[in-house]
């Protein structure tokens, strides 16, 4: 039973409320909502980058509600890919650059990241733009770079917080097709947070919110 | 280590090549720092050296002083004056008075008239060539002075005076401490009564008197106010020398204060700078953290930059800081600042802890700048997960400013203003 309370002001604010939710692996699962309904806290509570007011998470069976920050850290290194809306591409560097920046801060060496930085950026059609700063890209690139620099840990989950919502639908279309090629091709969990319905369509499972609570899935 | 060395060069290098304008505001604000840390001390320590050692030099080792009236006072005063018991040595003060030399006449001469049988024995004349004064027509010359206009022993020169032009033969250079150092040395020497020619007048200013061994000051001066006309002041030349350590007092405190505060505005700014420019990659912080890095390596790497251009930026502070007191040294002159001084140019030397204690505090301060926020920005939840399309700055301030007024303007027009929850995508 999930719950996180956060006070803005004099009014106490219940992003998620009594919320239990179970997700399986390798599958597709799309978390739906209205706007408040507590479907990005909930992302964000997995990612570690937030903390449960109460409750229990488990997640590659280790309870990470109890894990320090430095721990989360590591876990969101190793086993945690995420994807934002807005993309979150370091504007200093290029293409290849950012997808090889994961990699860099685990510690790997500078042309082994890039080597497989240009692999992935080749599996998301993006060969001929490494050089490119995220300024010289159209948003549906951006947003496959973004995607490349999730996989490049190869980690097992993918957290996705609306991937499609700064795009047009036809590229939206592109990114969606991509990241469930990725869990039927490479087995991933990805968990893909959206309010558009065509987007929940290609998922495995919707889990819908409302309140901050569990309505259907 | 790698990593936060990876993390720098990729990260904080390039971010600071990208944002030349900002990167550049941010090191001129640690050179105009630690330029301030080196040339404010010095300039407040020079001054007060320069003030102290003038004062040593004109008063010499006089015991008492009789003073007059502004046009000065008959000659008469100084035969009485050697006639009170207890008088070892009377003469009459230098007439210190401003002249030009030909063919230079720009930058002018201190003029010392003085009684060469007397003087030497209240005041320091080293003479670095030549002999001392024996009749009119012969002055000692600062070898400086000398050296820097080509000017040498024996050779006869012009002096330009209120009241026309007169020819002298130099027949000494003077050099080291004493009256040499007057005026940065710029000084000529000659008989009283060629300086009351070339003033015009032949009343004296002042009488500076040394008294026998053992003699008291107050039964002196007693004696010497009984015989002297009314209009005539005596005085402990203590009094004088009390007076000019008394402005000296004031002058260190007020220099100290000056610097208390130029340091103050300096160490801000040294923070400050560094610290605007950490703050305003807060987005930057939240990717990084999103994507592992935990906070000790941020602070490394805010740590890192930080000290890499506190170095930077210190060094070329420093540069500036010394370019700065050089300057100060050549330019300016006490008559400006503290014209109850006899003239004399500050010479200008750095204190050899103060380019340390610059350097502590343009890599420290920066590096204190870089640590302290960075651990404060962790994305730790959804309202401050990272996102890089935040609305600039400026437009928060305005916001946030704008507010008063916001409110103000809903309860006029009526408006009851609600406390909606949040929503939140």
């Amino acid at each position: 039973m999930l719950a996180r309370f956060t006070t803005q002001g004099h009014t106490e604010v219940r992003a998620l409320n009594g919320l239990t939710v179970n997700i399986p692996a390798r599958q597709f699962v799309a978390v739906m909502g209205a706007s408040g309904s507590g479907k990005s806290t909930l992302l964000y509570i997995v990612a570690g980058l937030a903390r449960p007011s109460s409750g229990e998470i488990q997640l590659f069976d280790q309870a990470i509600h109890t894990m320090s920050d430095d721990q989360l850290t590591q876990l969101r290194r190793t086993r945690i890919g995420l994807i934002f809306q807005s993309f979150n591409l370091l504007p200093t560097l290029s293409a290849l650059e950012n997808v090889a920046l994961p990699l860099l801060i685990n510690g790997a060496r500078l042309s082994a990241a890039r080597a497989k930085a240009k692999t992935l950026l080749a599996l998301v059609g993006l060969s001929d733009r490494l050089a490119h700063r995220p300024d010289e890209l159209s948003g549906g690139q951006q947003q496959r770079v973004a995607i490349a620099r999730a996989l490049i840990n190869e980690a097992p989950l993918l957290l996705a917080d609306e991937p499609t919502g700064n795009l047009d639908s036809h590229t939206g279309e592109e990114i969606l097709q991509l990241l469930h090629a990725l869990v039927a091709d490479q087995q991933r969990t990805i968990v893909m947070v959206t309010h558009d319905l065509r987007a929940a369509g290609y998922a495995d499972q919707v889990i819908e919110l409302k309140d901050g609570q569990v309505v259907t899935g | 280590m790698r990593a936060t060395l990876t993390l720098f060069l990729l990260t904080s290098l390039r971010h600071s090549a990208r944002h030349k304008l900002r990167t550049l505001l941010t090191l001129l604000g640690i050179v105009a720092g630690v330029a301030t840390f080196i040339f404010a001390p010095t300039l407040a320590a020079s001054i007060a050296r320069s003030v102290q050692e003038s004062g040593e030099d004109l008063a010499g080792r006089a015991d008492l002083e009789i003073r007059g009236p502004t046009e000065g006072f008959h000659p008469r005063a100084l035969s009485i004056a050697r006639t009170v018991p207890g008088v070892a040595v009377a003469v009459a003060a230098p007439l210190v008075q401003a002249v030009g030399v030909l063919p230079d006449r720009s930058e002018p001469l201190v003029v010392m008239g003085i009684d060469p049988k007397f003087d030497q024995a209240i005041r320091a004349y080293n003479l670095a060539q030549g002999r001392f004064l024996n009749r009119l027509g012969e002055v000692l010359l600062g070898q400086s002075y000398a050296a820097e206009r080509g000017l040498h022993l024996n050779q006869r020169i012009t002096v330009i005076a209120p009241t026309g032009s007169f020819d002298f033969k130099i027949v000494g250079l003077l050099a080291g401490s004493g009256v040499a150092r007057l005026n940065n040395g710029d000084v000529l020497v000659m008989l009283y009564k060629d300086a009351q020619t070339l003033r015009g007048n032949i009343n004296l200013a002042t009488i500076a008197l040394t008294l026998q061994p053992a003699q008291d000051p107050n039964a002196v001066i007693a004696q010497l106010r009984a015989a002297l006309p009314a209009s005539l002041t005596v005085d402990l030349a203590q009094a004088k020398r009390g007076a000019l350590s008394d402005i000296q007092t004031m002058l260190n405190f007020v220099m100290g204060f000056a610097s208390f505060m130029i340091l103050s505005v300096g160490s801000t700014l040294v923070y400050n700078t560094m610290a605007v420019a950490v703050a305003q990659r807060r987005a930057e912080i939240g990717v990084l953290r999103a994507l592992g890095v935990t906070q000790r390596r941020v602070r490394q790497m805010f740590v890192i930059e930080a000290g890499f251009f506190g170095l930077l930026g210190s060094l070329v502070g420093m540069l500036c800081g010394y370019a700065l007191v050089q300057s100060a040294g050549q330019s300016l002159n006490l008559s400006v600042m503290f014209k109850a001084a006899p003239h004399g140019k500050i010479i200008a030397e750095v204190p050899a802890w103060l380019p340390c204690v610059a350097l502590l505090a343009g890599v420290g301060l920066p590096m204190l700048a870089g640590y302290l926020p960075a651990p404060t920005w962790r994305p730790s939840s959804p309202s401050a997960s990272p996102r890089l399309n935040r609305p600039p700055a400026i437009l928060i301030c305005a916001r946030w400013m704008w507010r008063p007024f916001a409110r103000k303007a809903d309860v006029s027009s009526g408006t009851k203003a609600t406390n909606k929850p949040p929503t939140r995508a």
